[in-house]
């Protein structure tokens, strides 16, 4: 026998190594599939606040000008947070599960093409209008309010 | 020959002897693959002794659906891989030394050729040493292990596109490195 062979027998018959249960690893899996939705989910949320938001006050639409008024209200913080994300999520997908045997800027694009499109549809939706009627929900976007830089809805007077 | 995924149900239910029987089908290879990576004996079979417990530990989140040795192979690429990060550099090449030519009668004609073999074979293995890591590894699995564009993406974790890209990748790096042997040698 091998001294390879007899270090690793005597340690797994000894018991100093024991296998893990297959219920670990159904536990594990489980946990991970649900962080991965919950991820998912949470960064649909998330663009679909930079999406919402500077719509929100923009009454008269876009028109000449506008551009740096839109560039100004966007909520940057939601926005680099959610690119963040995206790529982190992008990254974990395809290290972590099958989809490695697909070409990487393939699987990029249908995630955030996913995640985008889902956003945006949320943020056409009265999905965010019903959302702020909700009483713990009404104060959040309140305060979304009031932390935005000044853009459309504040009016250009806050560009000064 | 029973195949390596009853004898991974016979230990998943319980039989701890029958991966006795894994140790002895992958250690040898498993050591050469390391050891192709890392170039350290005494660190190669460190790697695939910690490899195999890691195997044993996670028997469990073997799939069925793939094969075995890709498993296996895939641990320790990734223990290798670990370990070499941690020493931040890929170790220097020690060449094996031409071992010394023990039988006397030989023909000096075999003699020749076998020293002409080593020498191709330690300015190939020195030329492997010297390209880019993932066609490295990619050049390792295929040439030394014969191993499939399905089973190099299992371990590597790339798609079989990128199998080719990087096979093709070092086999130029090689054509490159040995030409330059072979022109200064010529000279």
């Amino acid at each position: 026998m091998s001294k390879i062979k007899k270090d690793i027998m005597g340690k797994i018959n000894s018991g100093e190594v024991k296998m893990r249960s297959r219920n670990f690893f159904i536990l594990t899996r489980a946990l991970a599939e649900i962080a991965f939705i919950a991820a998912f989910g949470l960064l649909i949320f998330i663009f679909n606040l930079t999406f919402y938001l500077p719509k929100r006050g923009a009454g008269a639409g876009m028109g000449r000008g506008r551009l740096i008024l839109l560039f100004n209200s966007l909520p940057w913080g939601y926005l680099i947070i959610g690119l963040l994300g995206l790529g982190l999520l992008i990254w974990l997908l395809y290290r972590y599960t099958g989809l490695y045997k697909k070409h990487f800027l393939w699987i990029a694009g249908i995630v955030a093409g996913v995640v985008l499109l889902t956003a945006y549809l949320i943020s056409m939706s009265n999905i965010n209008e019903n959302l702020e009627q909700k009483r713990h929900m009404k104060r959040f976007y309140r305060q979304q309010q009031n932390l935005e830089s000044p853009g459309l809805h504040r009016g250009p007077r806050f560009l000064k | 020959m029973v195949s390596d995924e009853r004898i991974v149900a016979k230990v998943q239910s319980g039989e701890k002897e029958a991966f006795a029987e894994i140790v002895e089908r992958y250690e040898k290879p498993l050591f050469y693959f390391a050891l192709r990576l890392c170039r350290k004996s005494d660190l190669a079979e460190d790697i695939v002794q910690d490899s195999f417990l890691r195997a044993y530990q996670n028997i469990w989140s073997f799939n069925t659906d793939r094969k075995f040795s890709s498993w296996m192979f895939r641990i320790v690429h990734n223990r290798t891989m670990d370990v070499l990060r941690k020493e931040r550099k890929i170790s220097e090449v020690d060449l094996e030394e031409l071992p010394e030519i023990e039988d006397s009668k030989k023909p000096a004609e075999e003699i020749a050729k076998e020293l002409d073999l080593k020498l191709i074979n330690s300015e190939l293995t020195k030329a492997i040493d010297g390209i880019k890591q993932k066609n490295k590894e990619v050049i390792i699995l295929k040439y030394f292990y014969e191993k499939d564009y399905e089973e190099i993406s299992d371990i590597l974790k790339i798609p079989k596109s990128t199998v080719g890209t990087y096979l093709l990748r070092g086999k130029e790096e090689l054509r490159k490195k040995l030409e330059k042997v072979i022109t200064k040698e010529d000279l």
